[in-house]
């Protein structure tokens, strides 16, 4: 008898929940359309982007200028709070599906990564958004690499492609600290800082 | 309506079980967890230069950024915890410096919250990498730092909470796997550990044999400290205590960062996540 009433309770519990579940699936088609047409925004974008970076910037050292308001990481922090919303966040999360390669790269390239640098730092220059983007597409296309490739411990070509993807990655460290006063992983951190609730004094 | 008789079946047979990862009768799901660590807890250098605690072997996570910039998913005590217990009511508590020691214990664990159930401490290695051999504690004084920062957490963690205790690492393997590379001609790791003054009790490039040999030594001794306080004076106290040596075993060129030739890569900790997992209470 226990079991089944426990059964009904369910089920009666259930059959309320679906009229939620319709609209959230509704609310997830919703998102799904949005994210095709930014898709298609972004990859336009991105090409008028990359055209200006052949055009108009060197990534280089000697090209780079120090950045003249080198903030520690402290101070960002405080004075900055990231602003990645959590709707964006939330409907990301259930979208994720729909976030195929393809849409990924557009968002590398424009739009809410823009928006986390801004939450960040919000006097970049152009040129300096540029060559930041240009960092985080570095840093992306390097990881992918790596993470393609057949973990082979004895293969000293594969140890070989780690150290070259390290050495990758410490050249897009020192863009980010010359260009935003703060290493990449700071950045991101700064990104992320709601998933690990840090209580150290580091 | 076949599909909701089943889901409501489902559901009462979940709800007179454990769920997927049975505990021990009285234990309380690890699903707030609070870290007690140094800068392998941190996931420094793992893969970015500087601290990656979405990489860190206990609280690490893959959320959108870690997907959008093709960061590594290391598949965290964290993660493993949402998984399978569900992400209601989880919470993920880092309190690891850099540089922490074990006399650093006692004050790290009275910073606990009170309704946490899952605490981890992978402390020690700092001890063993003083400047010198000679700044090694004695395992008197270990114990002691030990005992006080194990008191802290019985005194304030609930009742049925979990405290998992890891051992120092094998850090002797560091120094191997360092002069691997350094064949190989990749990087010169003796050159990184002397510039950034890392380990010099271990990996000081005046070091002989006879002296690496001694600070492992210690590296055992801290080790069996540690394991037997916690065997014969932490099985009793109204939480279930344990401790693993499965982050001292061995492990590979790999798991060693290239940034600083020392710290655990993101590999390394993909495997420490792993191992004490499957070693762990909740496997």
């Amino acid at each position: 008898m226990l079991v089944i009433a426990l059964a009904s309770g369910a089920t009666y519990f259930i059959s309320n929940r679906d009229s939620e579940m319709n609209l959230l699936e509704m609310k997830l088609a919703s998102w799904r359309a949005r994210f095709e047409a930014l898709e298609n925004d972004l990859v336009l974008l991105r090409q008028q982007s990359l055209n200006k970076i052949a055009a108009t910037t060197n990534v280089s050292d000697k090209s780079c200028e120090k950045s003249e308001s080198k903030q520690t990481t402290a101070d960002l922090s405080k004075t900055v709070k990231p602003k990645v919303s959590k709707s964006m966040r939330t409907g990301e999360q259930n979208s994720s599906k729909v976030l195929d390669d393809k849409s990924l790269d557009g968002l590398l390239s424009n739009g809410e990564l823009e928006k986390a640098l801004d939450s960040v730092r919000s006097d970049l220059d152009p040129e300096k958004r540029i060559r930041l983007i240009t960092a985080l597409t570095k840093l992306k296309e390097s990881s992918v690499l790596q993470n393609s490739k057949q973990y082979e411990e004895s293969d000293p070509e594969y140890l070989r492609s780690r150290i070259d993807r390290s050495i990758r990655i410490l050249e897009v460290n020192r863009v980010f600290e010359r260009e935003l006063g703060i290493g990449v992983s700071q950045f991101i951190n700064l990104l992320d800082s709601s998933e690990v609730e840090d209580v150290s004094n580091n | 309506m076949k599909n909701y008789i089943k889901f409501s079946l489902l559901l009462v047979f979940l709800l007179f079980t454990n769920g997927v990862n049975a505990l021990e009768p009285g234990q309380s799901p690890p699903k707030r967890i609070y870290s007690i660590g140094d800068s392998i807890t941190r996931a420094f250098d793992a893969y970015l230069p500087n601290d990656n605690p979405n990489l860190s072997w206990i609280n690490g996570y893959f959320g959108f950024w870690q997907k959008v910039l093709g960061l590594p998913n290391i598949n965290s005590h964290y993660q493993r915890i949402r998984s399978a217990y569900g992400r209601w009511g989880t919470s993920n508590v880092m309190n690891a410096f850099n540089g922490a020691r074990m006399s650093d214990f006692s004050a790290m664990a009275a910073n606990v919250s009170g309704n946490s159930t899952y605490v981890t401490t992978f402390l020690g290695a700092n001890d063993i990498c003083s400047a010198s051999a000679m700044g090694i504690p004695s395992d008197e004084d270990f114990a002691g730092y030990f005992r006080n920062g194990m008191n802290e957490l019985v005194n304030r963690l609930p009742s049925g909470a979990t405290i998992y205790v890891a051992a120092i690492p094998d850090i002797e393997q560091v120094y191997q796997i360092g002069l691997t590379k350094d064949a190989l001609g990749f990087v010169s790791c003796p050159i990184v550990w002397a510039i950034g003054d890392i380990c010099q009790s271990m990996l000081s490039h005046s070091n002989e044999d006879v002296d690496r040999a001694y600070v492992t030594s210690r590296i055992l001794s801290l080790n069996d400290t540690m394991k037997t306080i916690v065997a014969n004076e932490y099985q009793n106290v109204g939480l279930f205590v344990y401790y693993t040596d499965v982050t001292n075993e061995a492990f590979t060129a790999s798991e060693v960062s290239d940034i600083d030739c020392f710290h655990p890569s993101e590999l390394g900790q993909k495997t420490i996540s792993s191992k004490t997992w499957t070693a762990g209470p909740f496997n």
